[in-house]
């Protein structure tokens, strides 16, 4: 015969227990929409003095440390032993601790990111060949966005193994442009027409001056690095505008962009293959009586 | 079809015509300005062919070019009115003489350093709104300063004249007098000078626009230099009249690093 458990109400909803649930309920209620009210004023206050990422960890420190209280408050109202839980959760800690190693490795490396502070909210960064926006600086992994509004989580651990590049650390950068331009022109005229082209390039800084290597006597053509200093945010208006710049420029002043030449030669050190190029009506067959 | 070549009449604000565009001809730069269908329209043209003159014209809208590309604000129709004003420009100007200048030891110079203007297009009263500034000529930025620290300029070539009256007189620049004072031990080249624009007043000459003087007192290179901004409308013509306040309050004196030269550029 199967038992039956019979709860009888009235021996579990004491007057003394119901306070306790209404007290208990009071303080979780109370207690979030004040650490609400708390987050949002503390974010006004740290919004202009500090960086984004600051206020973020600040932000977050107040909310979660205020939730801790709030919730041991209301179990407190149940007669939960609080001492005898924080050494359970001790234990549990360590248990789970030793299973979420790379978590815990994370956490560290994240504590050394925050100390070091690389980038900030906002930056342009390069970890590993991902490029994007820095939307937050969390304490297991920072949450980038690319160009192409992806989102992508990377493990903090990860970041600081790896070579991280911060784009825009600095006010002002320098684009530089591999060119190359055909073994016949004049390399000072193609300096100075690169120097006038960047000259009139709203975007192109003045100073600091326009770089301009003569890197290589290359396969095809003799290469070039010219670098232009711009101001971080102008990167794709200079990127845009100074390409069409150099392309026009050249095509007006005659100067050849080649393309990869290769000559064939045929048993002679120095005589090129050669090719006989004939006009095709004197190889066509002529019709009879012409 | 009216128009107002007087300098002081440049300024002053026109009531616009409903039916017709207000054509502003100011040196190298044309702005129309016109009011149709509850919302303004401002379009501007360059020449780069030369300059314009300056005059101001109600011109029929249906004769304005058709490829003048125009910008729309919504603003309510309290009144029709329009003025263009002159103003410097809105972020420091990193000064290069056409050729290089030395200042031995001791010595102290005045030069004239010609700024164009930006012209800022306001509507209504007895609130002006503002609905854009426009600058008479584009001018490069550059920066002045370390890579990592320093601040972002336009880039203003200049004949540095010795006398005003070499200085150009077009009313789309102003000139700006300025004392450098060499009281370093050492000869000071000037190839760069950060000028803070947007710190001077504007006034009006006779028949030119000036800026109030600026004094730079050179102390060596391991030194910041001292700026100073007079107070006073400019000597340099009698009852020189205020036109425009400072976009930003400077403090009397400014301790800047105001020079770059080959020295600090190279490590030499």
């Amino acid at each position: 015969m199967p038992k039956t458990f019979q709860l009888d109400f009235t021996k579990i909803l004491t007057p003394e227990r119901l306070t306790s649930v209404w007290r208990a309920a009071l303080i979780l209620v109370v207690g979030f929409l004040a650490i609400q009210i708390v987050a949002r004023l503390i974010n006004r206050v740290t919004r202009k003095r500090l960086s984004p990422q600051a206020a973020m960890l600040i932000r977050r420190g107040i909310v979660y440390a205020g939730m801790v209280i709030i919730v041991v408050s209301a179990l407190q109202e149940f007669g939960v032993q609080i001492g005898a839980l924080l050494g359970a959760a001790g234990i549990v800690g360590i248990a789970i601790g030793f299973a979420s190693q790379t978590s815990m490795s994370n956490l560290i490396s994240g504590l050394f990111l925050i100390s070091e502070k690389p980038f900030s909210i906002g930056d342009v960064i390069n970890v590993g060949g991902t490029t994007g926006i820095v939307d937050s600086v969390d304490l297991l992994s920072v949450k980038i966005r690319k160009f192409d509004n992806q989102f992508v989580r990377i493990p903090n651990e990860k970041i600081l193994t790896n070579e991280l590049t911060n784009v825009t650390r600095y006010p002002i950068r320098r684009l530089d442009i591999k060119l190359g331009v055909a073994y016949k022109e004049n390399m000072e005229r193609v300096r100075d027409i690169l120097l006038d082209v960047a000259d009139k390039n709203i975007y192109a800084l003045v100073e600091p001056p326009p770089l301009f290597i003569f890197t290589n006597f290359g396969d095809s053509a003799l290469e070039i690095l010219f670098g232009l200093w711009f101001e971080k945010t102008d990167y794709v208006n200079l990127k845009n505008s100074i390409m069409l710049d150099i392309k026009n420029r050249f095509d007006r002043e005659g100067i050849e962009i080649p393309f990869p030449h290769r000559s064939i030669y045929a048993g002679s050190a120095t005589d090129p293959f050669p090719v006989r190029v004939v006009n095709p009506a004197e190889t066509e067959p002529q019709p009879p009586g012409t | 079809m009216s128009d107002s070549p007087d300098i002081t009449e440049l300024w002053k604000r026109k009531v616009l015509d409903p039916k017709n565009a207000l054509r502003y001809d100011l040196g190298p730069v044309a702005i129309w300005v016109c009011f149709e269908d509850h919302d303004w329209y401002v379009a501007h043209e360059r020449r780069e062919d030369g300059v314009l003159g300056y005059r101001v014209t109600h011109f029929p809208l249906r004769d304005a070019p058709e490829d003048l590309k125009w910008r729309r604000w919504t603003a309510a129709k309290e009144s029709l009115e329009v003025s263009v004003t002159p103003h410097l420009p809105d972020r420091p100007l990193v000064v290069k003489p056409e050729s290089e200048i030395k200042i031995p030891a001791g010595n102290r110079a005045l030069f004239f350093v010609s700024i164009p203007l930006w012209f800022r297009v306001t509507v209504g009263q007895p609130q002006p709104i503002l609905l854009t500034e426009i600058p008479s000529v584009v001018l490069s930025n550059s920066w002045f300063g370390d890579v990592t620290s320093g601040e972002l300029c336009y880039s203003l070539r200049t004949k540095a004249t010795r006398d005003v009256d070499l200085s150009e007189v077009v009313l789309h620049r102003a000139t700006c007098p300025m004392h450098i004072h060499n009281n370093s031990p050492t000869e000071l080249d000037f190839q760069r000078l950060c000028v803070h624009a947007e710190f001077l007043r504007l006034y009006e000459g006779q028949n030119r626009l000036y800026t109030n003087h600026v004094k730079v007192v050179f102390r060596g290179d391991e030194h910041l230099s001292q700026i100073e901004l007079s107070k006073e409308a400019p000597d340099i013509e009698p009852n020189c009249r205020l036109v425009q306040h400072a976009r930003m309050q400077a403090e009397q004196s400014l301790m800047r690093k105001t020079f770059q030269v080959l020295r600090s550029l190279t490590g030499v």
